[in-house]
């Protein structure tokens, strides 16, 4: 039935809502066709980790659905995400045919649609559209990412977007109002009952006549003694300011703006809608990854820095539990870290005068393998030239102590964005650290020929530097020194294989997970079993990386890269490298997961792992991936024999 | 048990193959009330009329949506004018929105009845204050097609306060349900729309009963039942 006003009214929602709203004509009716409608009632789940692959695409109507840390995960206001109405989900796991990582829960009473998995493959098929939104959520996510860092500051594009949202998308939520001959009594009430600031007084065609908000409790009614059995019409604000349904979240933000107002009524024809509130507009817009960059981009005081720090790892924590695999993950957390990262040392630069310097931060360890998770450290040092003698130690000496305290203090505020401090004082503040190119020259050639168990651990932590900052030719030119040194260093190689192939994989013989248990600091004495993935699983593959790249020079970091391109120079097989490099992202996987459910306070254990809490296909997943790394260890041995 | 009652006496004007699909449906059963409250269906009714007078006004137009296993799938409602002699009054079409063209060349009302008889099958029918929509669409099946429609129905107007004592007080017409559950209602009074407002309403309550430890349709219209003794 074209005309079934049903179908018609569905087709106008979707309309609204991206992809929907570029989706070819024709197809649109069809997939209103396909869809059911459901109802959750607050509390409930929606779509759950367990039920295996999700049945359905869900696409939010009306109501709050949140998507929810997994089971046992660590809460925090910033790990919790809010899906608006038009919104789907979860894209990632239909289209993976895996099941969601984290459940989806109606916080409120919600309706949603639902499109079976086969209409939904259907329209993978049959809209370019939909299927451009589909497989490239993700990607797009990166290359905007990327784009926005190039861009820097004018990034205001994509944020344009989001800003030019009708209201209608925004004020979702059914107002709260009342008449004018309401009782204030009753309608403070509703008021709370609702838990919002602000009720709209209506007339009898529901056009807004006046508006009451929680700040006026105070200075009209306790103040002014006034009692709660009188009409709310005697206090509220007369004739509000309101808007259109069709305005943009800009003219909202500029009305709100200009007019101090915290609450503004949304009309459609005259008729209230909806509320739009500062809140609405500000969530709208922050913890996206425009508008995460847009903050960093922005931020110039460490609060503003501290505030972009969690913002990022809200939306990581949101991308996570969208099933977003660990590879781009752990690419996005290290783009967002740097991008965070280069605005503090910016910002900070800018309060030291450093006239005169050429200079480079230096990322070492993980944050230089661009393989950062959660629980890592600030590695980090400083490489500079100053002009005249490079061998002068006076003249380094002085260049030095002006680049010291913008070190410092820039180590500090990093700190305050949430990258602790190195235990280890490996830091661009340390005096240690904080070296001319010469200087970095000589160290490096020091720890290449001493032979020492400390040099050889410095130097699996240096070796890995990454310009992040300032003038990359410096650190472009240690590499090429250290190209040169390490491959007619063959003693230091077989060192450094030997140590890569230390730690074995924690397989016993018949490949059943050979386990660790902590009794140091258990009270009673019987700690968890469990695996160390960092020290037990990603370290083997990291190491095994580090030994490939620098004998045969190749400039990547990226344990991964370093595979691919050793695969090319040094004859590994090209598959089996890929599947150590599967292998690898699994275990990286299962960190992130498992630090984001211990949250901020579990650093120490967060690389701990009980294998029995993994489902069965994990498990084998994990064993599989340990057998990998030990693959990759035995073709170590072979180049390197103990 | 059959679900359409034939009556001896009028016999109204239907074409064989009529007769036919007619006598088809007296023979299908009716739905198990033993169905799980989680797998039952329910068609879901609302009707236009010329009136609010059950002995006198014109039955206008059905509107009806299936509910299936606590979803309300989106396509397959069911919407049809019955072709009336002559158009209702102003005041009444500007309730509805069914213009007087419309209203004459709807469908004949022994077709669109039959339609809708094929349609609700052996389900419980459901609606808002059911009693009138039940009155409406008996007395012009029987005039029709000389039958009455013995499916079973469920009032959400008794049920609803039933299921939420707390909102029984200050909640009364459709509309009082739906808008705190943010049910929208873009086309008040088109038969479909309210019909599937109405059915929004449904699956709120289906969950609620389920929640409240229901287990089948025969303890939904119990509780009904029980409602109505009560009276309001």
């Amino acid at each position: 039935m074209a005309t079934d006003p049903v179908l018609a009214s569905t087709v106008a929602f979707l309309r609204n809502h991206p992809p929907f709203d570029q989706m070819e004509e024709g197809l649109l009716g069809e997939l209103a066709a396909d869809l059911s409608m459901a109802y959750f009632p607050a509390g409930a789940v929606v779509l759950s980790p367990d039920a295996g692959p999700p049945p359905y695409l869900y696409i939010e109507q009306r109501g709050l659905v949140q998507l929810q840390p997994a089971e046992g995960y660590h809460v925090s206001a910033g790990s919790v995400v809010t899906l608006a109405p038009g919104e789907c989900f979860s894209v990632y796991a239909l289209m993976e045919k895996r099941a969601v990582a984290s459940p989806y829960t109606a916080a409120s009473d919600t309706f949603c649609y639902r499109l079976p998995v086969a209409s939904f493959n259907r329209l993978l098929d049959r809209s370019p559209r939909f299927r451009e939104f589909s497989t490239d959520y993700l990607r797009s996510l990166l290359r905007d990412s990327r784009r926005l860092i190039r861009m820097h500051g004018a990034s205001a594009a994509a944020e344009q977007q989001a800003m030019n949202q009708p209201l209608r998308h925004l004020a979702t939520r059914a107002p709260v109002c009342c008449t004018g001959d309401t009782p204030l009594k009753t309608a403070l009430a509703r008021m709370h009952e609702a838990r919002v600031g602000s009720i709209v007084v209506v007339d009898d065609a529901r056009r807004p006549i006046g508006i009451f908000t929680r700040h006026d409790v105070l200075d009209r009614v306790a103040l002014a003694g006034r009692a709660l059995d009188g009409p709310i019409s005697d206090v509220m604000t007369r004739a509000p300011h309101t808007l259109e349904a069709s305005a943009t979240a800009n003219d909202a933000a500029l009305l709100i703006a200009q007019r101090g107002l915290r609450h503004v009524p949304v009309t459609e024809s005259g008729v209230l809608t909806g509320v739009i509130t500062e809140r609405d507009l500000f969530a709208a817009q922050r913890v996206t990854l425009h508008g995460v960059n847009r903050v960093i981009a922005r931020a110039d005081t460490a609060e503003a820095l501290a505030q972009a720090g969690s913002d990022v790892r809200a939306l990581v924590a949101r991308l996570h539990g969208q099933g977003v695999g660990a590879e781009q993950l752990t690419r996005l957390i290290t783009t967002l870290n740097d991008t965070l990262t280069q605005r503090v040392i910016t910002v900070v630069a800018a309060r030291h005068d450093l006239h005169g310097l050429r200079w480079c931060w230096l990322a070492f360890g993980s944050e230089g393998r661009e393989e950062q998770t959660f629980s890592t450290d600030q590695d980090n040092g400083l490489i500079f030239e100053c002009d005249g003698d490079p061998a002068d130690a006076q003249l380094a000496a002085a260049a030095a102590a002006r680049l010291l305290p913008f070190a410092q203090e820039a180590n500090q505020w990093l700190a305050r964005c949430g990258v602790p401090l190195c235990s280890g004082n490996i830091m661009a503040g340390n005096p240690q650290w904080c070296l001319s190119l010469d200087a970095w020259r000589r160290q490096f050639d020091a720890w290449v020929r001493n032979t020492s168990p400390e040099a050889l651990l410095n130097s699996v932590i240096f070796f890995d530097f990454r310009a992040l900052h300032g003038d990359a030719s410096l650190a472009q030119a240690l590499r090429a020194h250290l190209n040169g040194l390490v491959p007619n260093n063959p003693r230091f190689l077989r060192q450094l294989a030997h140590y890569a192939l230390e730690v074995k994989p924690p397989l016993g013989i018949i490949s059943d997970f050979v386990l660790e248990q902590d009794t140091s600091d258990d009270k009673d004495g019987k700690g968890e079993p469990f695996i160390d993935l960092k020290k037990s699983g990603a370290r083997l593959f990291v190491d095994a990386a580090r030994v490939f790249a620098l004998a045969a020079g190749i400039d990547a970091t990226h344990s991964a890269a370093r595979l691919r391109e050793a695969a090319g120079k040094r004859h590994l097989d090209a598959m089996e490298v890929a599947s150590a490099v599967d292998a690898f992202h699994f275990v990286q996987q299962l960190r992130l997961r498992a630090q984001l459910a211990g949250g901020e306070q579990a650093r120490a254990s967060a690389n701990r792992l009980n294998p029995a809490t993994l489902s069965e296909i994990d498990r084998r997943i994990l064993k599989e991936s340990l057998r990998q790394a030990r693959r990759l260890q035995e073709r170590l041995a072979l180049d390197y024999p103990p | 048990m059959n679900w359409l009652r034939r009556l001896w006496g009028g016999r109204p004007a239907l074409s064989d193959a009529q007769r036919a699909r007619l006598q088809a449906c007296i023979d299908t059963p009716r739905d198990d009330t033993a169905t799980p409250l989680a797998d039952a269906r329910w068609v879901v009714v609302d009707v236009e009329s010329s009136g609010l007078d059950v002995f006198s006004d014109r039955l206008i137009a059905i509107g009806a949506v299936r509910v299936q296993a606590q979803a309300l799938p989106l396509a397959g409602s069911f919407y049809h004018v019955l072709r009336q002699a002559a158009p209702s009054s102003v005041e009444n079409i500007l309730v509805h929105g069914i213009g007087g063209t419309e209203q004459t060349a709807g469908l004949e009302p022994a077709e669109a009845l039959l339609a809708f008889v094929e349609y609700a099958g052996g389900a419980p029918l459901v609606a808002y204050h059911a009693d009138f929509d039940r009155a409406m669409i008996n007395r012009a099946t029987r005039a029709y097609l000389g039958v009455t429609l013995r499916n079973r129905w469920l009032d959400l107007a008794q049920i609803a306060p039933a299921l939420f004592p707390e909102h029984a007080k200050n909640r009364r017409a459709l509309d009082d349900w739906t808008t705190p559950l943010g049910i929208v209602n873009l086309n008040r009074h088109n038969a479909v729309a309210d019909a599937s407002a109405t059915a929004q309403l449904l699956l709120v309550l289906l969950d609620r009963a389920l929640a409240q430890g229901l287990q089948n349709v025969n303890d939904l219209l119990s509780m009904e039942r029980g409602q109505r003794w009560l009276g309001r």
